[in-house]
């Protein structure tokens, strides 16, 4: 069968064309065009000044802070669940590949709220943590642990499939040859998955930086203290001080951006190196 | 540095795949697991390697016990079906790779590493790719390679899970013979895999036949293909033509055919099967005592062999015989031409379950 006679007639491909980029310009181009364009229409000058504010710099580091945690946590139990979902059969793996998930289909505000169920004043652990004098709720351990929670699965995700199509033996030829598990790992698993691990972090990271709803809820608003990036828009904008919240959007809108970049760098990576995994030996 | 093992046992849930199995291979020998598939014989392989575990029963290599030795201790090296090259490490870093990883102190200089991985290369006569990547070579290539980086740490035993399984005809051919000679050169005592009997009968020291997790036959090439110890080991070893009948003193009578069951005289008109090679069934023109009467059904005459398809429509059965070229031509047989057919000889075997446990020893 020929390219042509699979073909949709012209009208039907220029129509989906349009509707396709309609929808783009609608629901993505114009908002990203607009947070940039509240952010700079009065000025550099004034741009730069929405940054001078001490509140704004410490909900930048708070991010940031909570974001290397997470991700941190996140890339070490990533490479830990894909590689037991990827090399053992156990009962109950398919439940745990759905357990997996969860962040992705819970809504981050019960994400938020379990937190504050669980060490909140009147939670679970509540009475304890006060005897002990640990805050959780409304402090950054629950900030981390909120972001973390939602941006659980991006890693094992990302590299469960690569790891499952490596198959294991390139792993089991190290292994002949000498090399102790360990070394197995950081000299022949690690390598064959760096892209896919990358691609991982960089997603974790994104959602990271950008989590408002579960952080919302667990960081008790406080200015300068438990305000993260995105928290801290919702501040500004609530005062009108529109200048100043768009150009915090656009810090969140550009390492979105960066993220994107990123991202398709590294699938341009990753699928050039399947293909090479796949070619056919003769 | 010899191979044993010794009332090997693996099960994987209900299915059995070994039973009770016992091997030895002799210091220096190049012996072939020879079954189809599903017959345990790459489980065999992993278990001596330690990448897998049996059941019951005991590894012992160079008559050391290691069954239950962890896997980089047991100083045997792995060939497998698809090479399992490391993908991102040039081909000079993966033959490397087994004398990097070695503990400090055991590990030799840089430079000798270097010099180890050119003389090996230049072993498999492939010194010239040293700063390629696996992808960018073939597959007789890649296999020749994982050979080479397998016998860098210096193996006491090599084992080769169907080598040659995922290349095409011709390079199969090629790298087998290299194979035997590589082994010839070295010496090293090795075990593959392979589910081809003829690459078996053609490179090994000895055949052990696999069936079912079980050995059903341990012999040299010569012994397995001339005198199979049972339906099973005649039937995979080459094309047959089969009979069933009956065995009376001595002498078969198989539905119109009449043979001498050497080894069979004590039998009392005992059911039987009676296989005949093509090559031992004679076509004639002039009807002989004892003939069965055939059709032609195809006659393929490649080869030095020629291939003749026949239809015995008394006995409602298919036959084969496999006549030289010279003799296909002076007989000048066509296609739909009525035959006489003669089987010259039989090797027959009573109709009982075949005993083939126990120990062979090599």
């Amino acid at each position: 069968m020929s390219a042509a006679s699979v073909r949709e007639p012209f009208w039907v491909r220029l129509l989906l064309t349009l509707v396709a980029l309609a929808f783009l310009a609608v629901a993505l181009v114009a908002p990203l065009v607009a947070v940039f364009h509240q952010a700079l229409k009065d000025g550099l000058a004034l741009y730069f000044a929405s940054f001078k504010d001490p509140n704004a710099w410490a909900a930048i580091r708070l991010s940031l802070v909570a974001a290397a945690v997470a991700v941190a946590l996140n890339t070490i139990f990533g490479l830990a669940a894909a590689w037991l979902l990827a090399r053992f059969r156990f009962r109950g793996k398919g439940f745990l590949t759905t357990l997996l998930d969860i962040p992705f289909v819970v809504s981050p505000v019960v994400a938020g709220l379990i937190f504050v169920l669980l060490f909140g004043a009147q939670g679970w652990f509540g009475p304890w943590l006060d005897a002990h004098d640990i805050r959780i709720v409304f402090a950054l351990p629950g900030i981390i642990l909120a972001t973390t929670f939602v941006s659980l699965p991006f890693v094992a995700r990302e590299i469960l499939p690569t790891l499952q199509a490596q198959g294991t033996e390139e792993e089991e030829a190290a292994r002949m040859l000498g090399a102790s598990s360990l070394r197995t790992f950081w000299r022949v698993t690690l390598p064959n998955i760096r892209w896919a691990l990358f691609s991982g972090i960089v997603l974790c990271t994104a959602r990271a930086l950008g989590e408002f709803g579960a952080v919302s809820v667990v960081s008790g608003h406080i200015r300068g203290e438990t305000n993260t990036l995105p928290l801290h828009v919702e501040i500004l904008y609530n005062e009108y001080q529109f200048t100043a919240a768009f150009a915090c959007a656009s810090l969140l809108t550009l390492t979105a951006l960066v993220t994107l970049l990123l991202k398709s760098l590294l699938e341009w990576r990753i699928r050039a190196a399947a293909r090479r995994a796949l070619e056919i030996p003769s | 540095m010899s191979i044993e093992i010794a009332n090997l046992h693996k099960r994987f849930g209900q299915h059995t795949i070994l039973e009770n199995l016992n091997l030895k291979v002799e210091t220096g020998q190049l012996v072939a697991l020879l079954g189809p598939s599903g017959s345990g014989k790459t489980t065999i392989l992993r278990i001596i390697a330690g990448l897998e575990q049996a059941d019951a029963g005991t590894v012992i290599l160079n008559g050391r016990d290691t069954t239950q030795d962890p896997l980089d201790k047991r100083r045997v090296g792995f060939v497998f079906q698809h090479y399992a090259l490391f993908r991102h490490m040039t081909i000079f870093e993966n033959v490397a790779f087994g004398l990097q990883v070695r503990p400090r102190a055991q590990r030799p200089s840089k430079k000798d590493i270097s010099d180890r991985v050119r003389e090996l290369l230049s072993l498999v006569q492939l010194d010239w790719v040293a700063d390629r990547y696996p992808h960018q070579l073939s597959g007789g290539q890649r296999q020749r390679v994982a050979l080479a980086r397998a016998l860098a740490v210096e193996p006491e035993v090599l084992l080769l899970d169907e080598p040659f399984g995922a290349l095409d005809a011709k390079v199969r051919a090629e790298l087998r013979r290299w194979l035997r000679k590589l082994h010839d050169d070295t010496g090293i005592t090795s075990l593959f895999v392979t589910h081809d009997q003829e690459e078996a009968l053609e490179v090994a020291d000895r055949i052990a036949v696999l069936h079912q997790g079980r050995l059903e036959q341990e012999g040299t090439p010569e012994e397995v293909y001339e005198h199979p110890a049972n339906p099973f080991v005649f039937h995979f070893l080459g094309d047959v033509n089969l009979f069933h009948g009956r065995v009376h003193q001595g002498q078969a009578e198989l539905a119109g055919v009449s043979l001498p069951a050497p080894g069979h005289e004590g039998a009392e008109n005992a059911p039987a099967v009676a296989f005949v090679r093509p090559h031992d069934v004679e076509l004639s023109r002039e009807p002989e005592p004892g003939a069965l009467v055939a059709e032609i059904t195809s006659i393929h005459s490649f080869g030095p062999l020629a291939r003749v398809q026949l239809r015995d429509h008394q006995a409602e059965r298919d036959l084969e015989a496999a006549l030289p070229l010279e003799r296909l031509r002076a007989l000048r047989l066509t296609l739909g031409e009525v035959v006489f057919v003669t089987p010259r000889q039989a090797k027959v075997f009573l109709d009982q379950p075949t005993e083939a446990t126990g120990t062979w020893g090599i």
